[in-house]
């Protein structure tokens, strides 16, 4: 071997062993903000850039009582860090939130629509809140800094020393150390946020509940499931049971669940969350997430008619039953409490199916239950059709 | 209709290199290369409406960031840095405009930080996606406009009053900038690469600027400036780059 | 001899190289199944059933022409990276004027768009065969405000859909009149 090849391989590894060097990290306190001339500023300067585009996008949710809401849950939950977080509801399909170095945290609706109570909304955003306390993007980046700079020299070295496959195998197992370190950041996320939680006085069974309904759906989902060596998360299995071991240890009386006021509040919004989930044509999943939403038993009528839209659609261009979506939404009418687009969703598969007086009746009961219908034109068109 | 451009290649000759060995002299070529601004203006052909007195120029919220570019070439934002060039570059603004008989305004939210007031955010939101388009379909060539081709006729029409009226201005600039330099391990990278025979990229600098009619909404003036060197954190170097940057400003 | 072929290879590869082509203002074929009077000059795209026109860029104002969709055909082309087993709202043949609705905002809003509305779903005329319109509301995913007018029917089972949107402060306006107009000039092939 070329001796100038030795020592650049020699020196590549010197590198690739400085990059490995963890600085410690402690949490961020109240008020905190990083000074200027730190790794951390850059972030803190780039978040906030990133933070006005998500406030000014057109997916943020503005109800200025459901912002007051979630708010106050979240002050009540972390007083300390009340004015250091700005919470964002966005409008989205799914479970999913979302926590920036500076202190802007995103709540999806998806997952508004699927937390049942304050007790496990109080879990996600004592989750997310740690993401912040512990200052775990700063920690990622850091270690995704380090790991790819030690990977690109390693590559070099290979490669100079003649080894260039051993490149792609170095690659591989730098992105699972990567996401294997997510994961741990996303463990210890759901250990303090339970921890909040508990000691707020909220039921601790709540938290590992949220993982029962997200481990059914997940299982009823058509999408393909990833593999667990690059999952950024652990398992909804694994985080359910880890979970339920820490409600099962904590010594408490504590019951509170706050299912009432969360009801309440969210009430208004929950047909058109419906709708979102309905676009994503994943019946599986959204049967599982109605099947939950019945059992607790807020306004059935408006859930079968969105359980009547998603036989509808599913038999558009699956298996389904265009019979199954009448029973649904003829229950729905029966229930009240649907919107006056469940006349119309009738009206229209009578229409197609050539039944015209079952038609005529729900079309007419529409136009007069919805005032603001944005289709009245072409529903008295089909009524001017039939005889 | 036609269109003035402008593009422009300004090169300082290379640094001289010791010849003697042939690994310092691939190093050379790769550390030392001629460093290049290349800018490409358009300009737009309607004629200018005389203004009295000086004209009023409403700067936008800049966009720079100044990053370190990791040895993997990830780029790492950097707060500090950012913080230099930001101010470099006002003050650059703030002295090239003063040269050309024009008063800098600069955009206040009600908020007092950088954020855009809700009543200007459909302005501020169409003209990003005025430069996006304006960057596509005249900088990449298999993106061309065919109806565009000798044209240059953007507007952000109505929009544009009522940042007119708010800052009772007569033109809105707009200036982006993004700036990165090598991290010690990306320079690292860059001299064993060399030895290798490869050579790879240093930090680079690139900016776009846009300069909008206010009366009218037209894009009167569009530049996009890109360069290995510089180095928007010293105050001369980045006079040098916003100077670049308003090559040919119709002001 | 070898130049000038060298030179018009060339040329070609050039050509094929640059996404649009220019749509003059006259009487264009949309399919095989009508044509259209452009009324101006456009810059168009076409991709499989679909054709693009715009005058100033796809991120301001945008024409599409959706020619003829058949069972399980998605609106948008599927985003680069997407699995393939995603399931996008499909267009199921011989849908009803109000389900083409539902199908068209669905479809914008998987394609990112946010706070999608449709109303004025009304019938009318698409050229010679009844069909319907609407009109619609929206945001990008950078909060731009948009504004789109559809016009469709559904010949023999398959979906013929012109989609016109753009963004609501000036680029929408400034040629709605000409796609309406265009519309008015739709003959059956």
């Amino acid at each position: 071997m070329n001796p100038w090849r030795g020592l650049l391989a020699l020196t590549m590894v010197a590198l690739l062993a400085a990059g490995c060097v963890a600085q410690p990290v402690v949490d961020i306190k109240p008020g905190e903000q990083p000074p200027l001339d730190t790794d951390e500023a850059g972030f803190w300067m780039q978040m906030n850039r990133i933070e006005q585009r998500v406030r000014t996008s057109g997916r943020v949710v503005r109800d200025p009582e459901l912002n007051a809401y979630l708010r106050e849950i979240f002050c009540d939950l972390s007083p300390n860090y009340c004015g250091d977080i700005r919470l964002y509801i966005v409008r989205s399909p799914g479970f999913n939130a979302a926590m920036m170095a500076n202190g802007t945290m995103q709540l999806w609706t998806g997952m508004l629509l699927r937390v049942q109570n304050e007790a496990q909304l109080a879990a996600v955003l004592g989750h997310e809140l740690t993401h912040y306390l512990r200052r775990h993007t700063l920690q990622k980046w850091r270690d995704i800094r380090a790991k790819t700079d030690a990977l690109v020299f390693f590559q070099f070295a290979t490669t100079v020393v003649g080894l260039g496959i051993v490149g792609i195998v170095a690659q591989v197992a730098t992105l699972g150390s990567i996401q294997a370190f997510n994961r741990d950041q996303e463990r210890e996320s759901d250990r303090v946020g339970f921890e909040m939680m508990a000691e707020a006085g909220y039921e601790p069974e709540a938290a590992p509940r949220i993982w029962d309904a997200l481990v059914a759906e997940k299982e009823a989902s058509y999408r393909p499931k990833g593999s667990i060596f690059f999952a950024s998360h652990p398992t909804s299995e694994e985080r359910r049971e880890t979970l339920a071991e820490m409600a099962a240890a904590y010594q408490t009386t504590a019951a509170e669940l706050g299912r009432k006021r969360f009801v309440e509040m969210t009430a208004g919004f929950r047909g058109g969350w419906l709708r979102d989930e309905l676009r994503q044509r994943d019946f599986g999943a959204m049967q599982v997430v109605l099947d939950n939403l019945k059992q607790a038993g807020a306004n059935l009528g408006e859930l079968y008619y969105y359980q009547g839209e998603l036989h509808r659609l599913r038999a558009e261009t699956e298996e389904g039953d265009s019979d199954q979506a009448v029973t649904a939404y003829e229950k729905a009418i029966g229930l009240g409490g649907a919107p006056p687009e469940v006349y119309r969703a009738l009206g229209l598969i009578h229409w197609s199916a050539k039944r015209e007086s079952e038609a005529k009746l729900a079309f007419e009961a529409y136009l007069s239950a919805a005032a603001e219908a944005p289709d009245r034109a072409m529903i008295e068109h089909y009524l001017g059709q039939m005889q | 209709m036609s269109i003035r451009i402008y593009p422009k290649i300004e090169c300082r000759a290379p640094t001289p290199a010791s010849r003697a060995v042939r690994l310092i002299a691939t190093i050379g070529l790769v550390l030392f290369a001629a460093a290049c601004t290349q800018t490409k203006v358009f300009v737009s052909d309607t004629e200018l409406p005389e203004i009295s007195g000086t004209a009023r120029v409403l700067l936008m919220p800049s966009d720079v960031q100044v990053s370190e570019l990791t040895a993997a070439g990830l780029l790492e934002p950097n707060a500090a840095w950012t913080a230099s060039a930001r101010t470099n570059i006002e003050t650059a603004l703030n002295s090239l405009m003063s040269g050309r008989n024009a008063r800098l305004v600069h955009y206040r939210s009600a908020t007092g930080d950088d954020s855009i007031d809700e009543s200007h955010l459909q302005a501020f939101k169409l003209h990003e996606a005025v430069g996006a388009t304006i960057l596509v379909h005249k900088y990449v060539p298999a993106m061309a406009l065919p109806t565009k081709k000798d044209k240059f006729d953007w507007s952000m029409g109505e929009a544009a009053t009522v940042l007119r009226h708010s800052f009772d201005a007569d033109y809105a600039l707009f200036v982006y900038f993004r700036d990165s330099f090598a991290s010690s391990g990306r320079a690292a990278l860059i001299i064993f690469s060399a030895l290798l025979g490869v050579g790879i990229p240093g930090g680079q600098q690139t900016g776009f600027a846009s300069l909008v009619d206010l009366r009218s909404g037209d894009v009167i003036w569009f530049n996009h400036l890109f360069t290995e060197t510089g180095d928007l954190r010293k105050p001369d170097s980045a006079h040098s780059a916003t100077e670049s940057l308003l090559k040919n400003l119709p002001l | 001899m070898r130049r000038i072929a060298t030179i018009a290879v060339l040329l070609i590869t050039l050509a094929a190289c640059t996404h649009y082509s220019l749509v003059k203002a006259k009487t264009q074929k949309i399919g095989g199944a009508y044509t259209v009077e452009a009324q101006i000059d456009w810059n168009k795209h076409a991709e499989g059933k679909v054709e693009l026109w715009t005058v100033d860029g796809p991120g301001l104002e945008v024409l599409r022409f959706f020619k003829g969709l058949d069972d399980g055909d998605a609106l948008f082309i599927r985003p680069v990276g997407a699995a393939t087993e995603i399931k996008f709202p499909a267009y199921r043949a011989g849908m009803t004027a109000s389900e083409v609705m539902e199908f068209v905002v669905d479809s914008l809003g998987r394609a990112g768009a946010a706070e999608v509305e449709a109303r004025g779903l009304q019938p009318a005329r698409f050229g010679s065969v009844p069909g319907f319109r609407f009109e619609l509301t929206f945001a990008t995913a950078q909060g731009l405000e948009m504004s789109g007018l559809a016009a469709g029917a559904v010949i023999e089972g398959a979906l013929h859909l012109i989609l016109y949107t753009g963004a609501r402060v000036h680029y929408f306006p400034k040629y709605r009149d000409d796609v309406e107009r265009l519309l008015g000039s739709i003959e059956m092939i």
